[in-house]
């Protein structure tokens, strides 16, 4: 017997997307736990507390004031974008820092590869942590009775407006004007009220 | 032939070296400084002089209340505070700590002298045009903003140093929106401010005091030495 008389045995064919993702998730999952992201994240807490949330408690509890504060104004992201910049540039800057880039390069898995774990960690945690942030803000204006801006709630408004505030002197005017001239300027500027373009204070 | 009974190098053996090098401390100074990136921090600090020379000769401006108009000298001054926190980071954690008897000296010197600098190239770029407050009001609020950059290089660690002086001026930038009356906001004060001037320059002192005696922090997130643990940050 010799080998040219043997039967050659092919081996089967393994799925070809199935192993880059099963060596990607142990990777990410490192980057995940060793990101800088976390060590941050308090800081931001308090920021966004201070500069998102806090404020914008003293708009009038309406879903379109305290969204257009907090995201037309853009100060949700504004509180977590140049920390997550700095972090990125911090997890992106690690080989060079440690002097590891030459020998990284020379391991099997592309470079790519590697630096886009360490991109999706840090996105993972940034957007993640903005996604709850914003929910938590959300989930305690929702406790707090804000509602939609309609024409009952703005007739309302004395009612629920803080005293000696703007929102309540506008409300006092606005009730003392007839009720067709009321209806009539709800019908005209419900949209620019609803959009946030026009705002409470500004009702004739 | 033995070493019993020599007390002394021979005359010329161990001085050859230090004519030529000068002075012990000021090697040793050099080298802290080369630890610590601070030519590559001045050379960023006359790159934010430059640019707050371009932003006032320009008249680059955003158009605004006390908020956007105060907002590109503060961004560069927070950028100067920044530069030297970021310079307390050093590369040799605890091994550097437990045989580094000057160390508290070099930190003391490194963090005042980079804030002169700060302020000196900062003051040459405000020549460009009007700053709003003046260059006193320039020194205050360059001094307070690295005040907040040393405290938090203690807290936090040197490597995240920048986050103090972004988060106090993203809390300056939300408080000029309104008109600040607490003197903790410095930025939004007038340059006689007594109240701002003293808190300014309370968080300075407490910012040399504390990295002086304890130097920055040598966490887990920051410590690039490896020895803490193989941290992949």
């Amino acid at each position: 017997v010799t080998a040219t008389q043997a039967a050659v045995r092919h081996r089967p064919l393994r799925a070809p997307h199935a192993a880059p993702l099963r060596s990607a998730a142990p990777l990410l999952l490192l980057e995940l736990r060793r990101n800088a992201m976390p060590w941050i994240l308090p800081l931001i807490a308090a920021l966004f507390w201070f500069d998102s949330y806090r404020p914008s408690t003293g708009q009038a509890p309406l879903w379109v004031l305290r969204t257009f504060w907090n995201m037309g104004q853009g100060h949700t992201i504004i509180d977590f974008g140049p920390f997550v910049a700095g972090v990125a540039a911090w997890m992106g800057s690690r080989d060079a820092r440690r002097g590891t880039a030459d020998l990284v390069t020379a391991t099997v898995r592309p470079r790519f590869a590697a630096q886009f774990a360490t991109w999706a960690a840090t996105a993972i945690w940034a957007v993640g942590a903005y996604l709850v942030f914003v929910g938590v803000m959300f989930g305690v204006y929702a406790n707090q009775g804000v509602a939609q801006p309609n024409v009952l709630n703005i007739y309302g408004l004395a009612s629920w407006a803080p005293a000696a505030g703007p929102v309540y002197a506008t409300a006092q005017r606005f009730a003392a004007l007839p009720a067709a001239t009321r209806h009539a300027w709800l019908a005209t500027h419900l949209a620019a009220l609803r959009s946030g373009q026009l705002t409470l204070v500004q009702l004739p | 032939m033995t070493a019993a009974g020599v007390y002394s190098s021979p005359p010329g053996a161990a001085t050859a070296l230090a004519p030529r090098l000068g002075p012990a401390w000021l090697r040793l100074a050099r080298l802290y400084a080369a630890s610590r990136r601070v030519p590559a921090a001045l050379a960023l600090l006359a790159g934010l002089g430059v640019l707050l020379w371009a932003a006032l000769h320009w008249h680059w401006n955003i158009a605004g209340g006390n908020a956007a108009r105060q907002f590109i000298p503060l961004v560069i001054e927070t950028g100067a505070a920044a530069v030297i926190a970021v310079t307390t980071y050093g590369p040799f954690g605890e091994s550097e700590r437990a045989t580094g008897q000057w160390l508290p000296w070099l930190r003391l010197g490194a963090a005042a002298a980079l804030t002169a600098a700060a302020v000196g190239v900062l003051a040459a770029g405000a020549s460009g045009g009007y700053l709003p407050g003046g260059s006193l009001a320039l020194l205050r609020n360059v001094a307070g903003i690295t005040g907040t950059g040393l405290l938090t290089a203690v807290v936090a660690g040197g490597a995240f140093a920048w986050a103090g002086p972004m988060a106090y001026v993203l809390v300056t930038e939300v408080a000029l929106t309104g008109n600040p009356t607490t003197p903790w906001i410095w930025p939004g004060r007038p340059t006689h401010d007594l109240g701002a001037a003293l808190c300014a320059t309370g968080v300075f002192a407490a910012g040399l005091v504390f990295i002086t005696l304890r130097g920055a922090r040598v966490s887990p997130a920051s410590d690039d030495a490896g020895c803490a643990r193989p941290a992949g940050h």
